[in-house]
């Protein structure tokens, strides 16, 4: 019988009814794009009410903050992450991070409105942050989390494109996302209307409709540069608060 | 139309098929497995991303140096 560390900290967010959504590497896990993920990651409404319900799932947990910030309201309204480390019999050491906003994602409200809901297969469900916005979270700096928008982008290319109709968002969707030049150049000749409308807003397309894999990789590579740096330029000032932040603590602890 | 043969590798063919359920399932054994091994659940060392701090990124080494079978893992007998 294995321990199930991922669902207790599951079946405690349910047990104390917080409105929050798994994301991160286990999202990707239960999308096909990853294996292992060493923590778990909620995106969680930013309401006082809930916001005593994560402190209720976490003391269940005997859960502690580890690092900066502290769990406040006002930290997590700032962008930040806060980061547990559980200490309860079966979950030892495992942690557990929330966040209420993230570059480029909508707010919570609309993030829920289209979550996927999942039978976790022991009688509950799982809210799971719909693929679309899973892939706008992973648009960061880090050169590790490109790769794994690459892959959920081929599961739901090669899952759903098996449907004899897609809907015209669905095929949208793949157009925008879609990292891997063979793919894109499949549904470029798949779709040739949709794929002409969304080279407007994404011009490397031209590259897939035309086709030209040499150029399409470049372009696929500018814009990766690209949006690693409005990253970089968005977390800038929220790094310099987490400095802050560790200087306030350091000294807090000096004083003690 | 490319099939999931022509893109995905071997290994990860095999974790496309396998549903959320099993996926779920899948990772529940494979940390079980990393944490009866000693694998440590301790972030890793990840310098681009925004939470990681040079005093902390230096506190982490410091760690591993105190109990490097927690961060990397119990030795082999």
């Amino acid at each position: 019988m294995i321990e199930k560390r991922i669902r207790r900290v599951f079946d405690a967010m349910r047990e104390s009814e917080v409105s929050c959504l798994l994301m991160g590497g286990q999202a990707c896990i239960l999308y096909g794009a990853a294996e292992f993920s060493k923590n778990i990651d909620f995106v969680i409404l930013a309401e006082p009410d809930n916001l005593n319900r994560v402190a209720s799932a976490m003391s269940s947990l005997q859960a502690e903050v580890i690092a900066v910030p502290p769990f406040k309201s006002a930290h997590l309204e700032e962008g930040l992450a806060v980061h547990f480390r559980c200490h309860a019999q079966g979950v030892e050491d495992l942690r557990v991070d929330v966040m209420t906003r993230m570059r480029g994602v909508d707010a919570f409200p609309r993030l829920w409105e289209r979550r996927l809901e999942l039978d976790d297969g022991e009688g509950g469900i799982l809210n799971v942050l719909h693929i679309t916005d899973l892939v706008s979270a992973k648009k960061t700096q880090r050169d590790k989390d490109w790769p794994m928008i690459q892959r959920l982008m081929e599961v739901r290319y090669l899952s759903a494109s098996r449907d004899t109709d897609p809907s015209d968002d669905e095929i949208r969707f793949w157009l925008r996302e879609l990292r891997t030049p063979e793919l894109l150049i499949d549904a470029a000749a798949r779709f040739p209307d949709l794929a002409e409308e969304a080279s407007r807003t994404r011009p490397l397309l031209v590259h897939a409709i035309t086709p030209d894999q040499a150029l399409l990789i470049r372009s696929l590579t500018d814009e990766m540069l690209e949006e690693k740096e409005r990253d970089r330029l968005f977390w800038d000032p929220l790094k310099a608060r987490l400095s802050e932040l560790r200087r306030a603590k350091a000294r807090d602890i000096g004083i003690r | 139309m490319i099939e999931p043969e022509d893109i995905l590798e071997p290994e990860w063919l095999d974790w496309y098929r396998k549903t959320p359920q099993e996926r779920l399932l899948a990772t529940e054994e494979a940390w079980a497995n990393y944490v009866e091994m000693g694998g440590s659940l301790d972030p890793d060392v990840d310098t681009q991303s925004p939470f990681w701090s040079a005093e902390e990124l230096a506190g982490f080494a410091r760690n591993a140096r105190r109990t490097p079978e927690r961060a990397f893992g119990k030795a082999a007998k």
